[in-house]
């Protein structure tokens, strides 16, 4: 089966040019089962894959599939090759299962939408770039999906174009990625310049000869994690997610946040053999990291619009992930991308299920009361809300604990703003959670005039369905990597284990399991804390979020977002538009038009002059031809002379 | 010995004789007024560039063009012009205004002069120094001139032979089509006319 | 008029200049001659100038190469008098004149 794995990008892509050349003839209902089917064929060929990777020996699993040359030119070869090791196993099996998931949910979701063939065709072209990124063996491959999905979330997030937000979104999250991306580019080009090559097995050899703290592969993976903040929405580039909410839910759940945005941890862990030899790309890293989780967290507490709460909190968790990564706990950063996948993309499909039963309403001051309308919704919503808290036994504690344990290893002070962050995660979420589900509805629906809205009922079986087995997921996804201390079915940390041969950890254990067990409970205790603020705060006291003109000083800095998006306006945006007019006002008009304009008036007087000697008679035509025959003859007898 | 030193004695008169027949016949076929006099003095033309190429030993070559040029192309030449039914009335004086005559004959002129003074240094050099095949003289002697043509072009030429056949295929269909296409149209055109005419 | 042209003994030199000779006249008259049937006759000549040259030079050397390709030629001439000839014809029918001073239609 292994050399079939083609088949699990060929599918999303056979599945894109299906619906993108009929599915205007197949109507929306077809599209998405297409589309479904497709994502889910490919969702069985990895798992097939992964069963039989499972069987052979720990060190054999590691198989290049290599289909056919792309680019030869002189020593670089990139080949369009894929490969199957435990690491594009596992977040291939992430893509492919929410994906599919994610796929089903859309068909309830987008019901009614007549465009929505072309939503399908977009989410299945986006399944293709995300498993080239994923399973590319080498960086070009990668780079071609990370270029793949960048558009594809630049399409989608602008799907519902006719608003102006969708589409300032859409090219805000473009831009913005672009930038991340020059990073990324040249990254791959001082990978080339140093290694020349770009294959991930090659490098990873050639890896071994370098130092570790060489200022080359310092810049090399510095560039390379500029291009993941870009993608994982980091400080300084994350300000392009919480717009790209303007997207359809389920692409909010299976693109910015399930899979996407979690390529760049992805990346780094995929190149994690060069990142141990950056211990000051490291440091960044992990600061970055754990600033962004503290900082997103803090945006989110007084978010009002469900889907920015989420999109805060997604930004923050990509934080825990680079923090871990950071530490050097590469394989507990990507655990978390896989919980995390799971609990995010139940919260988002459970905020689009809420979405759809209040008509398109997102913020949460009109919601309230939903928990006896939307029993499903409310019990896996409120079991994607325990798990991103950091509730034991829910798949969020373990991945989460887990990082911040290895960060106390690497640093304290960052430990310190890391279980601040777990603190926060939990008091917005739970924030979330009652003012969404509890007290009175205060919804101004159409439905009715003193807010009791008729028109609200639970989401179809096609939407629970994906939210009943994503709350199991959530619920249970911990238990692949449970921390030795609490192994007492001594089953080991499995995904730490099978993890083991494809990324280099280096994270270092220098304090004792009781240690570990107090920081644990230190960090049961600080979600606690922030439940039981909630709690009084919204539930007891029934409060709901304020008005937006109410808040003041220091509230009113962190609602705005801390004027992030305003400060990046007047910094980059207005000055380089400022720039850009002086340019085109002063260098523009006169220099380059001067000379375009010159050139093409001369040329236009010069063709205006050999116009003249085109008459259209064919003697004139035979003298010029006897004019260079000529001219050629008296030459060679000149030279010959 | 007798006669082949009689043949070296006159070959140079007959040499003379034909190319100088061609030049001129060449000569009258661009000043003459009447197209069917050019014609005619074409055929003169051919005629002696075959009598030359027996001269050079290459019976081949000067059958063929007696065959084919003076033959064919130049009855169908003659054919256009009677079909053409070209009056001498309609030809009137059919040259160049003079400066452009002029600069053509002085291009000429050039031309010539330049090849020649490159030529006569040139030809005699390169045959000195290329390399020279087998098909000397006696060989061609002893075993015909048909033969050993014929032999080269069944064998090492044959592809090319076969798809000469091709080209003169695609020449005919070419012609039909080219001569029926307008006939059709003018026939097309003239039935549009007629409908649109009582129509609407 | 040079050395290697010895006006008894003929050579190939000879030839030679007999083949430009025609090829130049051929060429006047393409340039000079506005009926179109005339400058299609000078073209034939310009063919028959190289034909001369290839053949010389094939005899020159001892074999047959040129020969052939000579052959190949006036297959070649007689399908390209064909197709021109018909042209001529349809032009004539068209424009009611075979001056190609008056058929300017290729003009820029």
């Amino acid at each position: 089966m292994i050399e079939n794995v083609w088949l699990i990008t060929a599918l999303p892509l056979a599945g894109f040019i299906i619906i993108g050349l009929l599915g205007n003839r197949f109507g929306e209902k077809l599209s998405g089962i297409i589309a479904s089917l497709f994502s889910s064929l490919a969702f069985i060929v990895t798992a097939m894959i992964f069963i039989e990777v499972l069987t052979k020996e720990e060190s054999a699993r590691k198989i290049v599939v290599k289909l056919f040359d792309w680019i030869v030119a002189g020593k670089i070869n990139a080949s369009v090759a894929y490969q199957i090791d435990p690491l594009s196993l596992v977040m291939t099996l992430v893509v492919t299962g929410v994906g599919s998931l994610i796929h089903f949910y859309s068909i309830g979701y987008m019901h009614g939408d007549k465009l929505s063939a072309k939503y399908f065709a977009y989410l299945n072209l986006f399944m293709f770039s995300m498993l080239n990124l994923v399973l590319g063996s080498n960086l070009l491959i990668m780079f071609l999906g990370w270029e793949g999905v960048g558009l594809c979330s630049y399409l989608l997030i602008g799907y519902y174009y006719e608003t102006k937000e969708a589409g300032d979104a859409g090219k805000k999250a473009f831009i913005v990625n672009r930038i991340g991306d020059f990073g990324f580019l040249i990254g791959i080009f001082l990978i080339i310049f140093v290694f020349g090559t770009l294959d991930f097995s090659e490098l990873e050899h050639l890896a071994k000869d370098h130092h570790s703290g060489e200022l080359v592969i310092f810049w090399i993976t510095l560039m390379l994690f500029i291009g993941a903040t870009g993608k994982s929405a980091q400080i300084p580039l994350y300000v392009w997610l919480p717009d790209a909410m303007a997207g359809p839910t389920p692409v909010s759940a299976l693109i910015h946040a399930a899979t996407m945005v979690t390529s760049g941890v992805y990346m780094l862990a995929r190149l994690s053999f060069l990142y141990v030899k950056a211990p000051e790309t490291m440091f960044i890293i992990c600061i970055i990291g754990a600033l962004t989780a503290l900082f997103a967290a803090t945006i989110g507490m007084l978010q009002n619009d469900i889907k920015k709460v989420l999109a805060y909190s997604t930004v923050s968790q990509l934080g825990y992930m680079f923090m871990g990564v950071g530490a050097g706990a590469f394989s507990a950063g990507i655990f978390h991308v896989v919980t995390h996948a799971f609990f995010k993309a139940l919260l988002f499909l459970g905020a689009g299920s809420v979405i759809y039963a209040m008509h398109h309403e997102q913020d949460i001051r009109n919601m309230g009361g939903l928990r006896k309308k939307l029993p499903i919704t409310h019990i896996t919503f409120l079991i994607g809300t325990l798990a991103i808290a950091g509730t034991p036994l829910f798949s969020g504690f373990f991945s989460k604990d887990e990082i911040l344990w290895k960060v106390f290893n690497y640093s304290p002070a960052i430990w310190v703003i890391g279980a601040t962050g777990a603190l926060i995660t939990s008091y917005y979420m739970f924030r979330l959670y009652f003012v969404t589900f509890y007290g009175e509805s205060r919804s101004h629906d159409h439905h009715g005039l003193d807010g009791h809205d008729q028109g609200v009922h639970e989401s179809p079986l096609i939407m629970t369905l994906p939210l009943i087995i994503l709350a199991v997921l959530a619920l249970a996804g911990g238990f692949l990597g449970i921390p030795h201390i609490l192994d007492i079915f001594h089953s080991g940390n499995i995904i730490e284990e099978f993890l083991h041969h494809s990324v280099s950890d280096n994270a270092v254990v220098s304090h004792g399991k009781y240690m570990e067990i107090l920081l644990m409970g230190i960090s049961v205790l600080l979600a606690f804390v922030g439940f039981i603020f909630s709690y009084k705060l919204f539930f007891k006291n029934k409060g709901i979020p304020r008005k937006d003109e109410e808040y003041a000083g220091l509230q009113k800095t962190v609602y705005n977002k801390y004027y992030i998006d305003e400060i990046y306006n007047i910094a980059f945006v207005k000055s380089i538009y400022h720039f850009a007019l002086v340019l085109w006002r002063a260098f523009d008009v006169f220099v380059i038009d001067g000379i375009v304009n010159g050139v093409a008036r001369l040329l236009k007087n010069l063709g205006q002059g050999m116009r003249e000697t085109e008459t259209g008679v064919v003697h004139d035509y035979m003298m010029y031809m006897a004019g260079g025959l000529v001219s050629f003859f008296v030459l060679l007898f000149l030279f010959y002379l | 010995m007798e006669t082949s030193s009689l043949i070296t004695f006159i070959k140079p008169f007959v040499f003379y004789t034909f190319a100088s027949l061609a030049v001129i016949s060449a000569i009258m076929v661009i000043v003459s007024r009447n197209p069917l006099n050019s014609a005619v003095m074409l055929v003169l033309t051919f005629f002696s560039i075959a009598a030359v190429y027996a001269l050079m030993g290459s019976e081949v070559i000067a059958v063929f063009q007696i065959l084919v040029y003076a033959g064919a192309i130049m009855v169908l030449v003659i054919f256009v012009i009677m079909f053409l039914n070209l009056r001498p009335s309609n030809l009137k004086i059919q040259f160049n205004h003079i400066i452009r005559s002029g600069i053509a004959i002085v291009f000429m002129l050039i031309m010539f002069i330049a090849t020649m003074s490159l030529l006569t240094e040139g030809v005699p050099f390169y045959m000195a120094n290329a390399a020279k095949g087998d098909i000397t003289q006696a060989v061609l002697e002893s075993q015909g001139a048909f033969q050993l043509f014929s032999r080269a072009l069944f064998t090492e030429y044959l592809l090319p032979f076969e798809l000469t056949s091709l080209l003169l295929t695609v020449a005919i269909i070419g012609v039909v089509v080219l001569i029926r296409g307008i006939t059709n149209t003018v026939a097309t055109k003239k039935e549009n006319f007629k409908t649109k005419g009582d129509g609407k | 008029m040079a050395a290697g042209l010895n006006v008894m003994e003929i050579t190939q030199t000879h030839y030679i200049v007999l083949s430009v000779l025609l090829f130049c006249i051929g060429a006047v008259g393409v340039l000079v001659r506005r009926n179109a049937i005339v400058i299609f006759l000078c073209v034939e000549i310009m063919l028959n100038a190289v034909n001369i040259a290839l053949v010389a030079f094939s005899r020159g050397l001892d074999q047959n190469r040129g020969e052939v390709f000579v052959f190949f030629v006036i297959a070649v001439a007689a399908a390209e008098s064909a197709i021109g000839l018909s042209l001529l014809i349809l032009l004539y029918r068209q424009k009611r004149t075979l001056d190609v001073d008056e058929i300017n239609s290729l003009k820029g």
